[in-house]
């Protein structure tokens, strides 16, 4: 059978009448499977489909742009041919580099069978961001996380680095100004859940990061144990765990303890968390935590007692983290009503395949937004074209959609002051927040104001000294190198410790 | 432990078919052991009957503490209503608001229960007479060996269709018929029984064996298919003085609140049984002291002549029950404390025993202060 998919390596004037409907260049057909050849210099390629009759216009799906062209592919359009763009509003923008791996026009999602891990994940981070009920999450929520980014971005793109993908994330934020303190107080502890989850999805037998070692080896154990249906998966737990936490030992007789046992030893290692915080002793904290993570999960004799992470999550969030990963860990089927039927709509959207003859369902894809914000504009965004009034969906990656608020210049975050009951210990974990002292609260006040004078600064400074380089490659390179990462801004959250 | 799974709705195939195979006109008897998921059975099948264009339907129960009970099935895990609480009665309140919708005046007030529930029911016979109200698609009864005859009758004049469930064993006031009556109005072909039960642990079975062996049929351990939490425990404490012994079980319950928070949300309960009432007060007045525990725990009463102060209702921010053996028919706890076991034998039978230990349906934990000694 004949593809009706045609892939044209086209210069800026062939380009031109692509997008227009019209046929030009020389097409060849695109034949789904068969590996794609590179693409000259100065050239853009693009797939389109035959139209069912030749006197209808020919449709771009797919432009393929070296990194380094996509800012004067998008700037041109935007400035001389604005009918069209934003151009990743109708049709996705890939770099040869992904284009290359992709060989049919729907691209599955494969999260290499922790899918039900990653989704617990998304999860936790948005009840951490949100500190409401389960019951008032929402899906928009979840789809607006670090973890959700990056765990599409890795079933999508599996071979795209956590860095990469986190940088993307923050660059869409600094776009919108929205949140990012918030965000970047959690990563800090979420990274190593992460990473552990995506070497534990790679067929990579040995993890990239030796500290993160012993927590890939227990998840893949815990996964094997489970679908084996192992009973026995704490001891399987305390074989790979022991190395960075001796007293994991334990766990070999934990399916002996009583409910009261085991909370009495989810105490001892909170106690052993803040030892090793105090000792700086990193593997050991995250190796502490997985553990807390895990016991939650059985320890009201093997059902889950969440309130038990949820109760120490401000000072301990990852335990919540590694909870709601674990409890997931070999599952496989994810269409169930977990977590208050939200597991299987963030899985849905996590696995959801990504179809390259259809058009993007983001509102923009970051890469071209990127280029067309003009902070020095009475609205940067106007030549996004913003037709969202409170959020907008940006394509990280092709296909990895992440929505992010739009917040208006002046305009603080939300009040928290609609968080709802989380059971009864989540009142007194938020009630916390509400004791700070007076200069704290001050500051809080003033920090939303602050910060977008900043970021504007900043922004600006960025953009002046962008102005004066040059397009070629050498200089884009260097021009995203310099682009900050939120970490090193000055701009953390005031309780940050 | 599987995230991904809402164990606490999980029906076995035999539940299943007794829910949505049989047909929803029909008069049916449901028999199992306890724990077997009569009551769950009795709520679904209410909830599914329902659904099928049936929607007059009321479930009944034996006691108010048990109505409350069943009345936390009425919601989800995050505590929206799923079935209507309304639906949702004691035998006794419905006569009564019979009397009420007809204007009648009550009988005159009997201490002895059983002659009252007969005399209460058969004043109600001839209100179907007056046809004020519509008949009920379907009554779902629970506890039916405690049935007396009349309210039978009552039953069959109201009820389109009539769902029983009830275990003769389980039989908690003397002189009531037990299921003789029911299968009056119940055709053989439409009665079915629940061979296993799930959700008592093996450690508990064997208790209840102990104290009550099985007449004409598997006894509890026989009959286990639990797949619950585990490890189930029977804790004998003791021989401790009463002060000792409030010491250890608030000790054992701060532990408890937390690490059952989750479940507790969804409305399970922790159970203190004590012989004798006036030791509910004492209880209660201890944990009331306790900083942790202090706000967590309330006295379900047994619906006696203390009708004032009867208060069975779920409270989520109150899940430690402080009650009797007679309150505690038919509810179910995620642990029980025994408390002062060595003065039930005054007054107590065995079949009470079976009742604290197997009736109440707690799940796995269970905590005996002092020994019992028959």
């Amino acid at each position: 059978m004949k593809s009706d998919f045609f892939y044209t390596e086209a210069s800026e004037a062939e380009l031109n009448e692509l997008v227009m409907g019209r046929r030009a260049g020389r097409p060849m057909r695109w034949i789904e499977g068969t590996r794609n050849r590179p693409l000259p210099t100065g050239y853009t390629g693009v797939v389109w489909r035959e139209p069912s009759k030749r006197d209808e216009p020919v449709r771009p799906l797919v432009l393929v742009s070296r990194e380094e062209d996509q800012r004067r592919l998008c700037g041109r359009f935007a400035q001389l041919r604005s009918d069209l763009s934003p151009l990743t509003v109708w049709c996705h923008l890939l770099t040869p580099e992904r284009f290359e791996i992709v060989d049919t026009v729907a691209r599955d999602a494969d999260l290499g069978g922790y899918e039900a891990a990653w989704t617990g994940l998304v999860i936790a981070e948005a009840l951490l961001l949100a500190e409401r009920s389960i019951a008032k999450l929402r899906i928009a929520s979840c789809l607006a996380t670090q973890s959700y980014a990056i765990a599409r971005s890795r079933a999508l793109w599996p071979r795209t680095p956590l860095a990469e993908i986190v940088n993307r994330f923050d660059a869409a934020q600094r776009l919108f100004r929205a949140g990012e303190a918030r965000n970047s107080k959690l990563r800090t502890v979420l990274e190593p859940i992460w990473g552990s989850l995506a070497d534990a999805a790679s067929s990579d037998l040995i993890p990239n990061r030796v500290e993160l070692r012993p927590l890939v080896e227990s998840l893949r154990r815990l996964r094997d144990a489970r679908q084996a249906r192992d009973e026995n998966e704490a001891l399987v737990l305390s074989k790979s765990l022991r190395q960075v936490v001796p007293e994991a030992e334990a766990f070999t007789k934990l399916s002996e303890w009583t409910p009261e046992q085991r909370v009495q030893e989810f105490d001892k290692l909170l106690h052993g968390l803040d030892n090793a915080s105090r000792d700086q002793n990193a593997q050991r904290r995250i190796g502490l935590a997985f553990r807390a993570g895990y016991l939650a999960t059985v320890a009201a004799g093997g059902a889950a007692s969440l309130s038990l992470a949820e109760a120490v999550a401000d000072r301990w969030p990852d335990i919540t983290g590694w909870a709601c990963v674990l409890g997931g860990v070999g599952e496989r089927v994810i269409w169930t009503s977990s977590f208050d039927g939200l597991g299987r709509l963030v899985a849905r959207e996590l696995l959801r395949p990504l179809r390259l003859d259809e058009s993007p369902t983001a509102d923009f894809a970051l890469d071209e937004a990127q280029v067309l914000v003009d902070s020095q504009l009475s609205d940067p965004l106007v030549h996004l074209r913003l037709k969202q009034s409170r959020a907008a969906t940006v394509a990280l990656l092709p296909g990895v959609n992440v929505a992010f608020p739009i917040m208006e210049p002046g305009i603080q975050e939300p009040a928290r002051s609609d968080v709802v009951r989380y059971g009864g210990q989540a009142d007194q974990r938020f009630a916390s927040r509400g004791s700070a002292d007076p200069i704290a609260v001050f500051a809080d006040a003033l920090w939303p104001y602050l910060r977008a004078r900043l970021e504007r600064s900043l922004r600006n400074r960025e953009l002046s000294n962008q102005s004066y380089r040059n397009r070629d490659k050498a200089a884009s390179d260097r021009n995203r190198a310099k682009v900050p990462s939120q970490s090193g801004l000055p701009l953390r959250d005031p309780d940050e410790p | 432990m599987s995230l991904w799974w809402a164990r606490k709705e999980q029906l076995d195939k035999h539940q299943i078919a007794l829910i949505e195979d049989l047909p929803v006109w029909g008069d049916y008897l449901v028999l199992g052991p306890p724990g077997s998921g009569k009551t769950n059975v009795l709520l679904r099948r209410a909830q599914f009957v329902r659904g099928q264009e049936m929607p007059n339907v009321m479930v009944l129960t034996f006691t108010r503490s048990l109505t409350e009970f069943v009345r936390t099935g009425c919601f989800d895990a995050q505590a929206r209503e799923i079935f209507p609480q309304a639906s949702v009665s004691t035998l006794e309140s419905w006569i009564r608001w019979l009397y009420e919708k007809h204007e009648r005046e009550l009988p005159e007030r009997l201490n002895n229960l059983p002659e009252w529930k007969t005399v209460l029911a058969t004043g109600a016979l001839d209100l179907i007479d007056e046809t004020r109200l519509p008949r009920y698609d379907a009554l779902f009864v629970d506890e039916a060996q405690d049935l007396m005859p009349e309210e039978i009758r009552l039953l069959r004049q109201w009820g389109r269709s009539l769902f029983f469930v009830g275990d003769d064993r389980q039989r908690i006031y003397a002189h009531t018929t037990g299921l003789n009556a029911v299968r009056q109005v119940v055709p053989p072909a439409n009665e079915r029984v629940l061979s296993f039960h799930y959700r008592l642990a093996p450690e508990l079975c064997r208790m209840a064996d102990r104290i009550l062996q099985a007449q004409g049929g598997d006894g509890p351990a026989a009959t286990c298919h639990y797949d619950g939490p585990k490890p189930g425990s029977i804790e004998v404490n003791g021989p401790l003085s009463k002060d000792e012994q409030l010491a250890r079980c608030a000790a054992k319950l701060r532990d408890q609140v937390r690490v059952y928070a989750d479940l507790i949300q969804q409305g399970d309960r922790l159970g203190i049984i004590v012989a004798r009432r006036e030791e509910r007060d004492r209880v209660f007045q201890y944990l009331e002291q306790d900083p942790v525990l202090a706000g967590n725990s309330k006295i379900i009463r047994a619906r006696t002549d203390e009708r004032e102060a009867y208060d069975p209702s779920f409270d989520p921010n109150a899940p430690i029950c402080i009650l009797t053996v007679q309150a505690c028919k038919g509810l179910e706890f995620r642990a029980l404390h025994w408390l002062f076991a060595e003065e039930l034998k005054y007054h107590h039978s065995l079949e009470h025993y079976y009742t604290v230990c197997h009736q109440s349906k707690n799940r796995f934990r269970y905590l005996l202060y002092n020994e019992i000694t028959t």
